[in-house]
């Protein structure tokens, strides 16, 4: 199982970054996000990467994790890139292979694509890497609050997140549990033939499932136990502060809208 | 009755969880070059098992979760996949898992549970049939993507190959369906027989 890999992605340190509120840190990625679709150029591009590598510095997270969270992707940055290389035909022509030509266009409109694609996933990484999930899910909760006027259940919803990311670990270590005591019993699922693999999937999965919402009914029996109610008021023992260094970390973000804007 | 919305959030989020580990799960096949993940069988439990406003935002909560950057899909940036030419079908998937659990809610308001299995073969024809649907959200979203794609290409990378393993998946999501049934029923009828009122105990 790929357990590190799961929502286990926060490294713990106390650079700035880490010590932001986690609102402005997600509004930050919603910025950046739109100044990222605003690039279409080399120029651009340039910006954008500049900015971004000034805020992994930040981080003071090892450039190495970066590349490991792109790594799973470099087969869809590289498809893409492909594909964009070799069916647009714009500007002069590098190169004829064949079939397939390359345009000086369609090599900017890859390469275009695939750095807005790594700034995509790498600014994602900050924001992973730099804040734990729980916390990543209370500005969630915390930005869809004024949506309450609008009849969304926000309180529900926020409790969902929240349950739905401490499930995670523990069906995946109930998961683990349950394929070593299977392995033990001589479970394989190695030079099968597919029935035989389908019908193995299945002593897999039924009872990590079946164990999965036995647990959500103890869960929701032990909230009722302790007086739960949807819908009563209540309060919030984790509470965010913002801080000056929150507004000027968000302010930042202007200036790489700004120039992308301008020299679009 | 209060009690019931509780359990039904508490499922919604088990469900949303249950997508995340399996889309962690990759299985090969000596048929197809393209590695199966089980994230399409967890919207299809997640169909089964949860009424469709549920089943909707169970796996519509793990699609917020990617766009915040959270590792959701099988361990990649999920924000990039959404982004991507490939962030169609995910967008998909919350509308089919309601989809899936409208077509159970109407076959068993149609017919007995007991004979639930005898219509195995409607249910597998729905199941591939909500699957396949995801192409007309996922081959344009592929083809706007990317750009100046014909629709016969977009097919030919999109759709075509991963046809087969979308039958195959729902033959096993059945199966597991089948297999789990019984015993989730089990439970809540357990659960619900504890919640009579004191009076009936007393009878």
């Amino acid at each position: 199982m790929k357990h590190k890999l799961m929502l286990g992605r926060y490294i713990e340190g106390y650079s700035l970054l880490h010590r932001l509120d986690p609102r402005s840190k997600l509004a930050g990625m919603f910025l950046f996000i739109a100044a990222v679709f605003l690039i279409d150029s080399y120029i651009t591009l340039s910006i954008g990467f500049a900015f971004t590598i000034m805020i992994m510095i930040l981080s003071k997270i090892p450039l190495t994790y970066y590349a490991r969270a792109v790594k799973p992707l470099l087969l869809l940055i590289a498809f893409i890139t492909l594909f964009h290389i070799f069916f647009h035909s714009e500007g002069a022509r590098l190169l004829k292979a064949g079939v397939l030509t390359v345009y000086s266009g369609g090599l900017e409109k890859g390469i275009v694509a695939a750095g807005r694609m790594t700034l995509f996933i790498s600014f994602a990484a900050v924001l992973s890497f730099t804040t734990q999930p729980d916390r990543i899910a209370g500005a969630l909760s915390s930005f869809l609050r004024p949506l309450q006027k609008l009849g969304l259940p926000v309180d529900r919803l926020a409790l969902m997140l929240s349950l739905s990311l401490r499930f995670v670990p523990t069906i995946f270590e109930e998961a683990e549990r349950i394929w070593k005591a299977q392995v033990s019993r001589g479970f394989s699922l190695a030079g099968q033939p597919f029935k035989e693999k389908a019908r193995r999937i299945i002593a897999l999965l039924v009872p990590v499932t079946v164990s999965a919402f036995r647990r959500a009914e103890s869960l929701a029996d032990a909230m009722e136990a302790r007086s739960y109610r949807l819908g009563a008021p209540r309060t919030q023992y984790r509470q965010m502060s913002w801080q000056q260094i929150d507004t000027l970390f968000l302010l930042s973000f202007a200036l790489p809208l700004y120039f992308i804007s301008l020299l679009n | 009755m209060k009690a019931i919305p509780i359990r039904t959030l508490v499922y919604t989020a088990l469900c949303s969880a249950i997508f995340i580990v399996f889309s962690a799960i990759q299985l090969k096949f000596a048929f197809s070059p393209v590695p199966i993940t089980l994230q399409t069988m967890a919207v299809i439990i997640a169909g089964m098992l949860l009424k469709p406003r549920a089943a909707f935002l169970s796996i519509a909560i793990v699609v917020v979760l990617g766009l915040l950057g959270l590792p959701v899909f099988g361990g990649k940036s999920g924000i990039a996949h959404i982004m991507g030419p490939t962030g169609g079908f995910i967008l998909y998937f919350p509308f089919g898992a309601m989809l899936i659990s409208l077509c159970i809610q109407a076959l068993e308001a149609k017919l007995p549970q007991r004979s639930l299995k005898k219509h195995a073969m409607y249910l597998l024809v729905f199941l591939a049939l909500s699957s396949w649907l995801a192409y007309v959200v996922g081959v344009p979203w592929f083809m706007a993507s990317l750009g100046n794609v014909s629709l016969a290409k977009a097919l030919a990378l999109a759709c075509y190959p991963y046809v087969t393993g979308d039958v195959l998946k729902s033959v096993l999501a059945l199966l597991i369906f089948f297999a789990l049934h019984k015993p989730i029923m089990q439970l809540r009828g357990q659960q619900a027989s504890r919640r009579k009122p004191a009076s009936e105990l007393h009878m």
